[in-house]
Order: C-alpha cells, then sequence, then structure tokens
C-alpha cells in the first residue's frame, strides 16, 4: 500500500477538584500576584480500554515538588501560568507561552540530555486565571510537540502486535517490560525493544542504543501508548520521533515503532493490542532557533481555545452550607420518611410577626427544616434583658446603637451569620390595634403601615403570630385570614402555653355553616372549619394594656417555654406542609386519648388544631373548635368588612372600642347573658392573662 | 466487637492484607497517612460513564472566547473527528477510612467530570447501576450522603456507615476472609468500584 501521512491522538486533560482546590491555596498563600512559571507534573497510562480518549491527568499531587506518578503511571513535566486577571490571561501571546515550552523540549534533545531521560519530553504547559470570589476557573492546556519539516509517514498499515509477536513471545517481553521498569523509580514512558536473532526480547533505555545498532539485531522505539485507537499512536509519541529524527535521519530511513499499551485484568498485563508502526522519519533541521511547535487543546466545541469550569458548587462555602444543610434533610427523607416532601417546606416563605423570645426561636427551627424565606416584623429594640431569652440577639446588639438595634433587624442579620444561605429580612413596623385610638395626625402613617403589613402578608406563605400583647394579633389574624394564608398562632403564659393554627376558609362567600358531607365524620374538623385565635373569646380585643398591673403588661414567663412553644408552633406548620390536604387537613376531636391510636394520612403524623401545654404537670392537650360565627376576627362579617371597607373600616375598630363587638353581634349576645363557658375548655382559664410573650 | 463490627487493629491489618493482594495483581488502591498519622486506603479511577446531562453545561465563555490571534501553525498531524473524546469520563477517588464510633470501615468517594467539577448528588445517583437502586431504595441499607472529609477535610461523598455492621453480620467469617474485601466486595460496585475476583483468593 501507498505511504500515508502518520497523525497522532491528542491528548485530553482530566482535572479533579483537588488539583483546583490546591490551585486556589497556592494562589492565595503562596503566589499571590507572581505570576512567573511555576512547576506542575501530569501523569498519564497505557492501560485504558478500547473507546478511551487519551488522557492526561492532574491531580492534587499535581503541585508536589516530589512528584511521583500513580502506579504504573507515567510522569509529565508541566509549567503553569496563573495570570491575575482575565484580560491577561486571554491576551498574553500564546505562541510565546507555546515556544517557550517547545524551547525546553528542544533544548532537552539537542543538548542531549533527553537521550537519558527521555521523560523530558513528556510536557505540558497550562495557563489558567483563577476568579476565587466566584471559584470561576478560566484554564487552556497545551501538549507541546515540535513538527518535523516534513510530517512523518507511514509505510505501511499498523500491525497488532499479536499479528507480530507470538503469544511466548508477549510473555516475554512483558517479563522483559517488568524487568526494565523496576531499575527506574518511575516508570519510563520511552525505551528501546531489541529483538536479537536467536529471539531473545529486551528492553533498554534509548541513551543505550548504540550497543545494538548495525548489530545483528533489531531495534524497536517503544512507547507507553494512552491511545487506545487500533491504527493511530497517542500524542507522546510525537516528540519521540523528533528526538530519533534529530539523532539518526538520515542514517535511519524508516524506524519501526512500538506502541506498547498494557491492560491489566485480574492481576494479568495483556499486552496483545498493542500496535507496531513502520514509520519513515524526516528531518529536523531548522533554519528558526525552534523547530515548528504545536500543541494547544481544542475545548468541548472542538476549537483551539480555553474552557472555563464553575466550582462554586463543591468551593464556595455558602453553597456547600446549603447543600449540606439540604443533605441532612434528605438524609431524614432517605432513612425514615420516603413521603416526606421537602421542596414543600423550603419553598414555604415565612412572615415572623414579633422577633422576640417566640420570634427568635421560631426563625431557628425554620431554618433547621430548610426554610430560606424568613421576615421578621418587629418595632421594638434589643434591650439588656432580651439576650439571655432571645436565642438570636448577643449583649454588643444592645450597646451598639443607643437604646439597642432594631429587633427585627438584628434578628435577620444573625439569621443570615448562622445560614448565609438564607434570605432573611427585619422591617421595623408598628402594627395598629384595635381600641387603641389613632390620633388625627398619624392615620397616614397608621395607613401606611398597614398597606405595608398587606404587603408582607401577600408576599409570604405562612405567618407567625408570636407579639407581644392579643390586640396585635388582630389585625394580622384579619388579613391573613382574608388572604388565605396560613396563620400559626403562639402565646406563652407563666407556665402555659397555646400553639394553634388558624382554619383556612374555603371560600368567603358560602355559609361559615358546616357543608353536609363534612360533617359525617364527627371526630374530625376539617381545616376549613377551624377557629381563630379570637374565636374562643367572646369579648372583642380592646385595649389591654390600659388597665394592668405593670406584672400583667410585662408577664413572664418560665424560660423554657418559648422554646417549646416555638418548637410546637414550627412542627406544626410543617406538618400542615406534609398533610395531603394542606390546609384542609381534619383536627381530631374524638374523646380522650383515642386520637393517639388513629391512623396517620401524613408522614408526620397527626395535625391538630390548638395544642395547649401545662408545665406545672408537663402535660399537653390537643383541643380542636369550630370557628365561631361572631368572630371578631374570622366572622364573614368581619372579614365582609374589611374586604368591602378596606382602610376606613379598620379605622373604625381602632379608634371605636365596641365597634367589633356591635357589629359581630356579640353585644347583643353579652345582653343575651350567654354562658361563656360554653366556648372554653376547663384549662382555659389558665389561658385568659397568657397573651405577653417578650 | 459487636457482629459486623471491627477495631481500628483489626481493621490497619485487613488494610494490609489488601494492599498486597492488590499489588500482587497490579490493582491501583494505595496506603495514605495523613499529617497528623492517620491510614486510609486509597484508588482513583477514570472510567467512561454516561451523565444524563451532557458533561458540558452552558458555560459563559464570552470573555474568554474572543481569543482571534491565530495561536499555533496549522497542524495536519492530529487525528480528525476523534470520537472517543466526546466519550464522557468520570474520574473516581475512593477513600476507605476507618469510623471509630460505628466501628466500621467507611467509603468515601468523590467523583469529577473531566474539568474538575464535582458530580451533583442526583449525577452520583445516575450512574448507580439500576439494580443497585432499586436494591437500595427497598432495602435501605445504605445511602449516599455528603460529608467533610473526615482526615482530608474537603467535601466528599460517603456510603453512610449506619448499617455497615448490619450488613457485615450476615457475611460469613470464612477463615483467611477479609473483611475490608468481603465488605468492598459487597457495597463497590454500587459506586463503580469493582474487585476483582482475585482478591477472594488466599495467598
Ligand atoms: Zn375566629
Amino acid at each position: 500500500m501507498a505511504e500515508f501521512q502518520l497523525q497522532f491522538a491528542p491528548l485530553s486533560s482530566i482535572l479533579d477538584g483537588g488539583f483546583w482546590h490546591k490551585l486556589s491555596n497556592n494562589k492565595l498563600n503562596v503566589y499571590g500576584l507572581d505570576e512567573s512559571p511555576k512547576t506542575i507534573h501530569g501523569f498519564y497510562c497505557n492501560g485504558d480500554p478500547p473507546g478511551m480518549p487519551c488522557r492526561m491527568n492532574l491531580e492534587y499531587i499535581a503541585f508536589d515538588v516530589d512528584f511521583k506518578p500513580p502506579l504504573r503511571c507515567f510522569d509529565c513535566h508541566g509549567t503553569l501560568i496563573n495570570t491575575n486577571t482575565i484580560d491577561k490571561f486571554k491576551d498574553c501571546d500564546k505562541k510565546e507561552l507555546l515556544a517557550m515550552v517547545g524551547k525546553k523540549i528542544w533544548q532537552s534533545i539537542t543538548s542531549g540530555e533527553a537521550l537519558s531521560k527521555p521523560d523530558l519530553l513528556s510536557q505540558l504547559l497550562l495557563l489558567t486565571y483563577a476568579d476565587l470570589k466566584k471559584y470561576h476557573y478560566y484554564y487552556w492546556f497545551a501538549f507541546p510537540c515540535l513538527c518535523p519539516s516534513e510530517d512523518f509517514r507511514l509505510v505501511r498499515s499498523p500491525q497488532k502486535l499479536h499479528e507480530r509477536l507470538t503469544s511466548s513471545q508477549m510473555e516475554r517481553l512483558i517479563t522483559a517490560y517488568d524487568e526494565f521498569q523496576s531499575h527506574h523509580s518511575n516508570h519510563q514512558g520511552y525505551f528501546i525493544v531489541v529483538e536479537t536473532l536467536d529471539d531473545v526480547l529486551k528492553i533498554d533505555s534509548v541513551q543505550n542504543i548504540s550497543e545494538y545498532l548495525n548489530k545483528n539485531t533489531k531495534v524497536l522505539f517503544g512507547f507507553s501508548d494512552p491511545c487506545t485507537l487500533e491504527g493511530n499512536p497517542g500524542w507522546p509519541l510525537r516528540n519521540y520521533l523528533a528526538l530519533i529524527s534529530y539523532y539518526w535521519y538520515p542514517s535511519l530511513q524508516e524506524v519501526e515503532v512500538l506502541c506498547f499499551r498494557c491492560r491489566i485484568k485480574d492481576g494479568n498485563c495483556d499486552i496483545s493490542h498493542s500496535i507496531v508502526l513502520t514509520v519513515k522519519l524526516s528531518s529536523m533541521t531548522t533554519e528558526a532557533d525552534l523547530p515548528k511547535c504545536v500543541g494547544w487543546e481544542k475545548n468541548e466545541r472542538q476549537k483551539l481555545g480555553p474552557r472555563m469550569v464553575n466550582l462554586s458548587a463543591s468551593m464556595d462555602p455558602v453553597k456547600l452550607s446549603e447543600s449540606a444543610v439540604d443533605l441532612n434533610l434528605k438524609l431524614m427523607r432517605w432513612r425514615l420518611l420516603p413521603d416526606l416532601d421537602l421542596e414543600r417546606i423550603t419553598r414555604t416563605r415565612c412572615l415572623l410577626l414579633g422577633a422576640g423570645t417566640l420570634g427568635c426561636n421560631v426563625a431557628r427551627c425554620l431554618l433547621g427544616w430548610g426554610v430560606r424565606t424568613i421576615t421578621f416584623v418587629d418595632n421594638g429594640s434589643v434591650s439588656y434583658s432580651n439576650p439571655v431569652r432571645q436565642s438570636l440577639f448577643v449583649f454588643e446588639d444592645c450597646t451598639k446603637v443607643p437604646g439597642g438595634r432594631s429587633k427585627a433587624e438584628a434578628a435577620a442579620e444573625a439569621l443570615t451569620k448562622i445560614f448565609p444561605g438564607v434570605k432573611a429580612r427585619g422591617v421595623n413596623l408598628s402594627i395598629a390595634m384595635p381600641g387603641h385610638s389613632v390620633p388625627e395626625g398619624s392615620v397616614e402613617q397608621t395607613k401606611k403601615d398597614v398597606q405595608q403589613l398587606e404587603e408582607l402578608i401577600d408576599s409570604h406563605d405562612a405567618m407567625f403570630l408570636l407579639l407581644d400583647t392579643r390586640e396585635s394579633r388582630w389585625l394580622p389574624t384579619v388579613i391573613g385570614a382574608a388572604r388565605k394564608k396560613i396563620v400559626m398562632c403562639a402565646a406563652l403564659g407563666f407556665d402555659t402555653f397555646l400553639v394553634m393554627r388558624h382554619g383556612v376558609k374555603k371560600d368567603m362567600e358560602t355559609d361559615d355553616s358546616p357543608v353536609k358531607g363534612q360533617m359525617l365524620d364527627y371526630r374530625c374538623i376539617p381545616g376549613s372549619q377551624l377557629g381563630c385565635y379570637f374565636c374562643n373569646d367572646v369579648v372583642a380585643p380592646g385595649d389591654s394594656t390600659r388597665d394592668r398591673t405593670l406584672d400583667q403588661q410585662c408577664t413572664v414567663s418560665r424560660p423554657g417555654m418559648s422554646y417549646i412553644a416555638s418548637a410546637q408552633a414550627v412542627e406544626l406548620l410543617v406538618s400542615i406542609l406534609q398533610h395531603p390536604a394542606g390546609t384542609d387537613a381534619p383536627a381530631d376531636i374524638s374523646v380522650g386519648e383515642e386520637h393517639l391510636k388513629a391512623d396517620h394520612c401524613s408522614p408526620l403524623g397527626l395535625v391538630p388544631h390548638q395544642i395547649r401545654g401545662f408545665l406545672s404537670r408537663f402535660h399537653q392537650l390537643l383541643p380542636a373548635s369550630r370557628a365561631f360565627d361572631k368572630c371578631t376576627a374570622c366572622s364573614r362579617t368581619v372579614i365582609k368588612g374589611y374586604l368591602e371597607g378596606g382602610f376606613g373600616f379598620l379605622l373604625q375598630v381602632f379608634n371605636e372600642p365596641t365597634y367589633l363587638e356591635d357589629l359581630t353581634g356579640l353585644t347583643q349576645m353579652h345582653q343575651d347573658t350567654i354562658d361563656a363557658e360554653v366556648w372554653d375548655i376547663d384549662e382555659d382559664e389558665e389561658f385568659s392573662s397568657m397573651d405577653t410573650s417578650s | 466487637m459487636a457482629a459486623g463490627s471491627i477495631s481500628e487493629k483489626k481493621f490497619a491489618e485487613c488494610a494490609i492484607h489488601l494492599l498486597e493482594k492488590s499489588a500482587h495483581q497490579k490493582d491501583h488502591w494505595t496506603g495514605e497517612k495523613s499529617s497528623s498519622g492517620e491510614v486510609y486506603l486509597q484508588k482513583r479511577c477514570t472510567i467512561p460513564c454516561q451523565l444524563p446531562m451532557p458533561t458540558t453545561r452552558e458555560r459563559t465563555l464570552s470573555d474568554s472566547q474572543n481569543i482571534k490571534e491565530p495561536v499555533e501553525d496549522l497542524d495536519e498531524a492530529v487525528v480528525q473527528d476523534n470520537v472517543s473524546t466526546s466519550t464522557s469520563m468520570v474520574t473516581f477517588v475512593y477513600h476507605v477510612v476507618y469510623n471509630a464510633s460505628y466501628a466500621v470501615p467507611v467509603l468515601y468517594f468523590n467523583a469529577y467530570k473531566p474539568d474538575g467539577q464535582l458530580l451533583s448528588l442526583e449525577e452520583v445517583w445516575a450512574i448507580v447501576p439500576q439494580h443497585y437502586q432499586d436494591r437500595l431504595r427497598e432495602e435501605r441499607w445504605t445511602f449516599i450522603t455528603q460529608q467533610e472529609h473526615p482526615i482530608l477535610g474537603r467535601p466528599f461523598y460517603q456510603l453512610h456507615p449506619c448499617h455497615t455492621s448490619t450488613l457485615m453480620s450476615q457475611i460469613p467469617d470464612t477463615p483467611g476472609s477479609n473483611y475490608l474485601i468481603s465488605w468492598m466486595s459487597a457495597v463497590g460496585p454500587v459506586l463503580r468500584l469493582e474487585m476483582s475476583m482475585r482478591y477472594g483468593e488466599i495467598i
């Protein structure tokens, strides 16, 4: 057959995360702004299965001063240029860089050094720019090769080694190869194979070639070939042929080359797929000071150009903490609750009204569940007594600003410090209250505040009422009910607490009375028919701070209460989110402890309406009650009044103490002397003065 | 030692034995020692893997695309249409570390795309052979999670050790058998870590 051009399979760079870690460390701690060339190492192997590209690996060890390639792998000497800017990376002279390494190779050939150390033929160049703020790495490899004046040519088709050698010869070749390599501390990628007339196979160093040339022996130039193609050699042969041509052309016109490939299966070497080439050499003489040099790697689009990799997911501490939090929760799903819908929890945006002990602890617990959007609303500032009970504050929050920092803002900032992946916001806002009349001059401000609260409630999915006073819970309860948001409520007494979810009515237009079909199961109240915080009261919220003694104004609770109630409030929210019916999840009202034995239809179990805790007895009850049709907050009359009358309606409520009771018919009811006990369960009295949480 | 668990001393013995066998059959396990003296086993390998999504995601290379000047002379001595370069390759790094609280070995691993990008947990799952995915889902004898490497301090995936001792107590302890080899033969294939049958030979 005719001669044809010898074509080489290019090397593909393969990096691991450890390489980039080490480069980042070196940039920060060693190189600084130094852009001068640095020594690194790559390695390649010759044992890959078919279908794999020729690969050049660079790992964590690439930067080792006493680099040692992994077992049966071959060293490639590398030059790293790490630029300080992306512009430098783009604009630096690529030809000149390539020539810089090309010259190294050329010098090692012409000086004869490469004869004794042929691994010097194997060189790489790596140009990088590391954007350590974004963890973006720009890089471009070159595997420089020196080209002859005319391309090398193949004299005949490549021959498989098993067509050339018998299996016994191949076995002896393997033994000779192992013997040769055992004399070197690192495996040698270049060698010669000597075949004597009496069928002895020997492998020796290139520098000993004169002992065999012109004798009755056949000399093959061998190299460890990372290529797996049947018809082509891999890249490392190019500079070897340059060396061979430089020294022995034209006295040698043609040489035989063994592309040595060695696969290991169950401890046995297989070299039969190696190939033997007969190559027509070419002149390396050049008028320039360097032969033509090529070798830039193509990028993923098969163009000569750089690549970029974004490693923020595995290197950015913020991203790492986010994925660690997610994984921790996923662990719960894998191990215990395969039906857990974590997405549902994570994407629930939570509005916390009140950044006191309840607010702080609710927020921390929400973080634990992976909630990513948390907004605090509070109009107070951090005072000296707060940090010991309110788990997001520290002493400095009281002293940094005269009078203390804004609670809402300090809480949001603390949350971000704990977990930068959270979207936390603090809003300093007062909440208008029924019976607390708004002075003429403050109407505009109150209107703005109400509007802001409405916007906040609109932009969140769930709201926690964690405010100090009962009446401050009224406005958010009304807006929450009108907007059909999830509303969680927690309140503390001295040693009692209440945690509850507000019923989310299905449609304001339908009658408040229960739908017939849903009455069938008398042990359950559907979530849409459950009451709100005010449903059990037969008095409208008024100015509860006015007639109270100091003690009542600032109710003190046992310090552990807030932790218990906050945790229960968050867990109750999560239970709602995980229930197939969501906010319509029915609450069990069966007598005694029967509901504790009922089957769960949610992976997290029951979704009670209320949790009432009595710390003096370390006891909890799970009562449930229907919405009260004369409720001053969630009844149809009030919601309708709010939806139709807007701020004008609210202003009336704020200014006229009896307006709500008149509107809802409570006034009438009081006159009819209805026994308030109907609406309460025994322990309820203990809650009558438990609205304060600070 | 509780059934299915192993002492640190025994772990070290098994590790040395495994390294001997690895060297004997030219496998790539190495014994590594941290600066503080902890010992662990390591193996690395690059294998072709089809990932669910293209390995090269949409990149914003606009900054660096515009390199206009020719960077080198025309080179015709290159294999054209090199099909094999399009193969997606994944580089696995396996570490076997002793965990004193569970008293079992733990398999840590990372898997990288050619550009050094760590595979996401979803991508790792996608390369777990299907029948192991099914088994893991049903039997839940282990699961993959990401942890800080106890020695290197970088994020690594791990096969969680909580059920290792249960699993190992079901594998009969025959004379000459090596705990680490039995365990790795059982769990390794989940993560493309193949143990040659010859590890079972008694030498
Ligand atoms: Zn109500």
